[in-house]
């Protein structure tokens, strides 16, 4: 009788599992029409100029909006994009862009343009961060950190108009950087006619929020910690075979966009932890693209509290931690050690340059000289993302944690979630942190000037909070000099007076890598800036 | 000469004595007591038993299986986690932790509970329907919830969730104080106590007191398994003990990390809670049906 | 019937009126700026502050504002989300229906389950049969729900890969929010395949509703198990089996609703348990629940929303405790008040 009915509770219980899990037909041609991305966070907004952090370029950069200029994937190389071509100056100042014509701006259900891609939208785009007098300058903070932080602004003479498919941008100063600059993720192109249209209606911040670009997908609509949801832009400019609809997981733990990569839910994931690496290899259907990085991870000191303005307390703590383990636990191999912020694959790379050795006997002993008790309490800001530069800063700083007490220090581990993270950071309410820099471009200035300038204290790139005038009269010494081997000389005199300094602790020069599922088709790895959409769809 | 005794032949065993022999009587009963009872050796020694540090990270042995495992070492008898932390010392430990903070939490609501619960009881003036409504309606508010706020307003660690959970189980303490004292009160041998002139006091202590006891271990024994329960989920959720304080939710969470890797860094915690849960609840309903059984001899 | 009627709409709106004074007083006790907490809104200048505290009647005494905060809870403004500034009556709108979604059906299938079991176990109290049915139920009571979720999404999600793990819904279905219920909203929207979401969003629902019903489904046996054991021991039992009616004469007539009676109002607890169980499930599905939401908003200390999401859950939660507690005097007006019991 009773086993009579537990097999009848049984039956009943598996039919209900089966009717549900047995009747997804995943051949349905529907789910071969769009691309789930898991991505790691939430923008902060929809425009990439607003904000340095990846997970708002990733968002937009190349999906919504087209810049000017682009990266080749494979080489690193210059391309036309919105430019089909340009010219410079013999003295190097100045740069006259012909743009591309019958480009179409997103028809979205909020905003209809009425005209192609022109001048305009150009001067409208670099205005805006440009001239604090601009009307838009001021919509959404007002803060363009990403501009700010390499001092662009002062440097651009004037942007002109010569006719509508033609633009001249005058420097001040020569720039080797500067096209560059223009081909990262955070010089895109909005629409003049649609920030026009706001205007008009009183509602500009709009334009960050809803916003319309060139790129190959239309944004349709987005849920904080859920998805953001995209469209494909039928009237793209370039003919590429791209999926129709683009959806972004938001997925903030690494283990849960693995499983649902494993599970079909994602196509393709962000950041796959560097423990995870070994399974994606492993599994028949899942493809991992990797790529030495341009990014290094690095624990920052808040230079400007005590004891930490003290360099050889700086010093201290860079003694007293071993970088080779931190390696291995967080990266497993997966990184090179840092001795300055620049990559080996940068040519300014300096190989013979100064490091840190883990020497805690030497630490202490810094410490008591410079006054700093057994016993004193710092924190350690551990972000709360992982990126390539640091896949588990959680990890890291509880292996830091370690190493100070042996040396007679306690910290305590401070994180909150992403955005409130950053906001307190640029407040300066950390002692030290462990971050990190994606750098935008290849050039060495993208990685010195924005980690350390003084220039890059109000934009919240310079963790450290460390102003020194020497190090920014070298830096701008080297973007004045077009001989490569003068500009590397400098940089090491740049290396130097940082080993000396130590604001910060170079850790490692993290890979890159990016997991998806084998039918996706189009998918590459840009070796800067953010992830890409366009042209990627799914095998039918 | 030799004494005579008119109740020789017979024992009368106290009705402690009673329950607990039919306690005894019941083997899965017993098995439970036993397995809840290495669980507080384990907490009360977890130094002696712990082979390694809990929080000692040892890089060279990241990430070992368990010892039953082909590539296991038997150094390392449940593993390590993904920081080279013996996982078998860590849940010793998260035993301590977990168990440890659960039964002093609920000894705190007891006492808490009983306090109210027997005024409330005692004194007539307190009757208000009204008050006993509200109290009633708003301890269905739920502990995750509680705990939550606590949080938001004293920020996390162990004991502020133990605060939460504290505070979410007094309710039931007092309900059942409240009812069990006023039912006691109207019993004639108090009747007959104050009529002797025992103050309330007095009658409390020396009466009730005694008589209150098995309830207050059955009702002990279900808020511990809920505490354990709530202790560790509020671990789990990082809301309540913090890294690298070993306690078994939040070891739980911390294998999540590398639960496709290393899936016994998911399994073992939650094992124990499960095994801890489950012989607490074990031993409750064995006292439950020990003392339902005295009563209706 | 009237007397007891207004008693209970007195008691519930004595206890709003209690939650909603807890709810104001946590935007003092939470840190930061009182103004913030209140509305969610940080003020740019000094001038906007001021229009701010006046909107809000900080400029009054804390009855005054208390006052003013009923007004705007009831007139539907809650405030805004510090985080993502959207209103956060929107946001509650939102997730609030998946988790009422997710509990209803996890205690449609306790009932469902639960009720027969406890029956047949009651019944046939004390033999093997009885013994077995309880101790599973004492172990599967006895799961962490977070951990009985993780070990489901360990095997049937990414070892045997038949059911998903995250969400309601696949994301390529891009459902309207009309009801709030999935299962209806999927039937009710225009321009897909309504019978593929329909598949899907069931397929999504599998394991977050088990793994909360096994929870829930072993505390209902248990209660009603011991409820039918109660009854049996009644005289009235004895009685019937005495005048010779059948075991399923005693069962249809006697046992059936007597025992039904006592477990109602220990069903309301169940509520309590059954949606924190939902609350964390949700956590680890990633399902868009008030769970969820109100965990994220701890992590990102969104203050107002956690002044709100307090006051909707437990608004929840003690409207349905007292309905049930007022149903049951209403069928059984022989009782006490309700007591507690336990599993």
């Amino acid at each position: 009788m009773f086993a009579g009915f537990v097999r009848r509770c049984c039956v009943i219980l598996t039919t209900a599992l089966c009717v549900a899990a047995c009747s997804k037909s995943p051949q349905d041609s529907f789910y071969q029409s769009g691309i789930v991305y898991c991505s790691e966070s939430n923008p902060v907004n929809f425009n990439p100029q607003l904000d340095t952090s990846g997970t708002t370029s990733d968002a937009t950069s190349h999906q919504i909006y087209g810049r000017l200029l682009d990266f080749e994937p494979d080489t690193g190389r210059i391309i036309p994009s919105l430019a089909e071509s340009w010219l410079i100056s013999d003295d190097g100042l100045t740069y006259t862009f012909q743009l591309r014509k019958d480009v179409n701006f997103h028809t979205t259900e909020y905003f209809t343009p009425s005209r192609t891609f022109n001048a305009d939208d150009v001067l409208f785009s670099i205005n805006r961060w440009r001239l604090p007098s601009h009307p838009y300058h001021n919509v959404s903070g007002g803060r363009y950190p990403y501009f700010e932080s390499l001092g662009l602004a002062e440097n651009i003479a004037s942007v002109s108009r010569i006719n509508g498919y033609r633009v001249e941008i005058t420097l001040q100063r020569r720039d080797s950087s500067f096209l560059a600059n223009l081909a990262t993720d955070f010089s895109v192109i909005l629409s003049e006619e649609y920030a026009q249209h706001l205007l008009n209606r009183g509602v500009p911040e709009r334009i960050d929020h809803f916003p319309i670009g060139t790129g190959p997908f239309k944004f349709d609509s987005y849920r904080k910690d859920h998805y953001i949801r995209y469209q494909r832009n039928d009237n793209y400019w370039k003919n590429e075979v791209t999926a129709e609809q683009l959806i972004y997981d938001i997925t903030p733990k690494s283990s849960l966009r693995l499983a649902k990569l494993i599970t079909s839910e994602c196509d393709a994931i962000a950041f796959p932890a560097q423990t995870e690496l070994e399974i994606i290899r492993n599994r028949e259907n899942l493809l991992l693209a990797e790529k030495p990085g341009l990014n290094i991870g690095f624990w920052a000191f808040n230079t400007q509290r005590p004891p930490f303005d003290n360099p050889d307390v700086r010093r201290a703590l860079a003694f007293a931690i071993d970088k080779n383990t931190l390696l291995e636990a967080v990266y497993f191999g997966s990184a090179t050690r840092a001795k300055t912020l620049l990559p080996g694959a940068s040519w300014a790379y300096q190989a013979d340059a100064d490091d840190t050795a883990y020497n805690p006997v030497l630490a202490r002993k810094l410490l008591d000289d410079a006054g700093v008790e057994p016993g004193f309490t710092m924190t350690i800001w551990a972000i709360p993302v992982e990126r390539a530069y640091n896949p588990n800063a959680a990890k890291m700083a509880e292996l830091i944690q370690r190493y100070l007490a042996d040396v007679g220090i306690r910290a305590t581990i401070v994180t909150y979630d992403w955005t409130t993270f950053r906001r307190h950071l640029r407040e300066g309410l950390h002692d030290s942190v462990l971050i990190g820099w994606s750098a935008d471009n290849g050039d060495p200035d993208n990685f010195y000037r924005p980690l350390l300038s003084c220039g890059a204290i109000p934009s919240g790139t310079n963790r450290a909070m460390w102003c020194n005038n020497d190090y920014d009269k070298l830096l701008n010494q080297a973007l004045q000099t077009e001989d490569t081997a003068q500009r590397k000389a400098i940089y090491q005199q740049v290396n130097r007076l940082l080993y000396e300094q130590l604001p910060i602790v170079p850790i490692a020069h993290a890979y890159r890598y990016r997991a998806y599922r084998d039918e996706l088709e189009g998918m590459t790895i840009n070796p800067y800036g953010g992830v890409r959409f366009g042209g990627v769809s799914k095998a039918q | 000469m030799a004494q005579f005794s008119l109740y020789e032949e017979e024992y009368h065993p106290s009705p402690l004595q009673r329950t607990w022999h039919e306690f005894r009587g019941s083997h899965v009963a017993f098995v439970g007591l036993i397995v809840l009872g290495i669980f507080l050796f384990f907490s009360l020694f977890a130094p002696l038993v712990a082979p390694h540090d809990p929080i000692a990270q040892n890089i060279d042995a990241l990430l070992i299986p368990p010892s039953w495992e082909v590539n296991g070492s038997i150094s390392y008898l449940f593993g390590t986690d993904a920081l080279g932390r013996d996982v078998f010392s860590r849940i010793i430990y998260g035993c301590r932790v977990t168990l440890g903070s659960s039964i002093i939490l609920v000894l705190l609501a007891m006492l808490v509970g009983v306090t109210i619960g027997t005024i409330a009881g005692m004194m007539r003036g307190v009757r208000s329907s009204v008050i006993n409504h509200l109290l009633d309606a708003l301890m269905a508010i739920p502990t995750l919830l509680i705990a939550i706020i606590i949080v938001a307003i004293l920020g996390t660690g162990l004991v502020n969730s133990m605060w939460a959970i504290t505070l979410a189980l007094i309710p039931q303490f007092i309900h059942h104080t409240r009812s069990f004292v006023r039912a006691e009160m109207k019993k004639e041998y108090i009747l007959a106590s104050r009529l002797d002139g025992a103050s309330n006091r007095q009658i409390f202590f020396n009466s009730i007191l005694p008589n209150m006891i098995e309830m207050l271990v059955v009702q002990g024994t279900l808020a511990l398994s809920i505490a354990v329960i709530d202790i560790s989920a509020l671990g789990f959720l990082n809301l309540g003990a913090q890294p690298p304080l070993p306690e078994l939710g939040a070891i739980l969470a911390d294998g999540l990390d590398v639960a496709y890797l290393a899936p016994w860094n998911v399994a073992l915690p939650g094992l124990t809670i499960f095994l801890m849960v489950l012989a607490i609840n074990i031993v409750g309903d064995g006292l439950r049906s020990a003392l339902r059984k005295r009563l209706s001899h | 019937m009237i007397t007891i009627l207004t008693r209970y709409l007195t008691l519930f709106v004595l206890t709003l009126l209690v939650l909603a004074a807890l709810s104001f007083s946590l935007a003092y006790l939470f840190p930061g700026d009182v103004l913030t907490n209140l509305s969610g809104i940080t003020p740019q200048n000094e001038i906007q502050r001021e229009a701010l505290a006046r909107q809000y009647k900080l400029d009054q005494g804390y009855f005054f504002q208390f006052i003013h905060y009923i007004g705007q809870l009831l007139s539907g403004n809650w405030g805004y989300s510090f985080i993502s500034g959207l209103p956060l009556r929107d946001e509650i709108g939102i997730a609030m229906p998946a988790t009422i979604e997710l509990s209803t059906y996890a205690m449609l299938i306790a009932i469902v389950i639960g009720i027969p079991v406890g029956y047949y176990a009651g019944m046939k109290g004390y033999t093997t049969a009885d013994h077995t049915i309880n101790s599973i139920s004492l172990f599967s009571y006895s799961f962490p729900v977070y951990w009985l979720a993780l070990v489901f999404i360990l095997v049937f999600s990414l070892e045997l890969g038949i059911a998903p793990l995250s969400g309601r819904i696949s994301l390529l279905f891009d459902i309207p929010n009309v009801t709030g219920f999935i299962l209806i909203d999927t039937l009710l929207a225009d321009g897909i395949d309504r019978g593929l979401a329909f598949r899907d969003a069931l397929h999504h629902m599998v394991l977050p509703t088990l793994a909360i019903a096994i929870i829930t489904t072993a505390a209902m046996i248990r209660l009603t198990r011991r409820s039918v054991i109660d009854v049996l021991s009644r005289p009235y039992i004895t009685a019937a089996r005495s005048r010779g009616l059948s075991r399923w004469q005693i069962f249809s007539r006697h046992i059936l609703r007597n025992a039904l009676l006592p477990i109602l109002p220990l069903m309301a607890i169940q509520i309590t348990t059954l949606i924190t169980n939902a609350m964390i499930v949700e956590t680890l599905f990633s399902w868009p629940g008030i769970g969820n939401w109100l965990i994220q908003a701890i992590y990102q200390r969104d203050y107002p929303a956690l002044r709100i999401g307090m006051l909707a859950v437990s608004t929840l939660v003690i409207t349905l405790t007292i309905l049930i507690d007022l149903f049951n005097r209403l069928i059984d007006p022989s009782r006490e008040k309700y007591e507690r019991g336990t599993v």
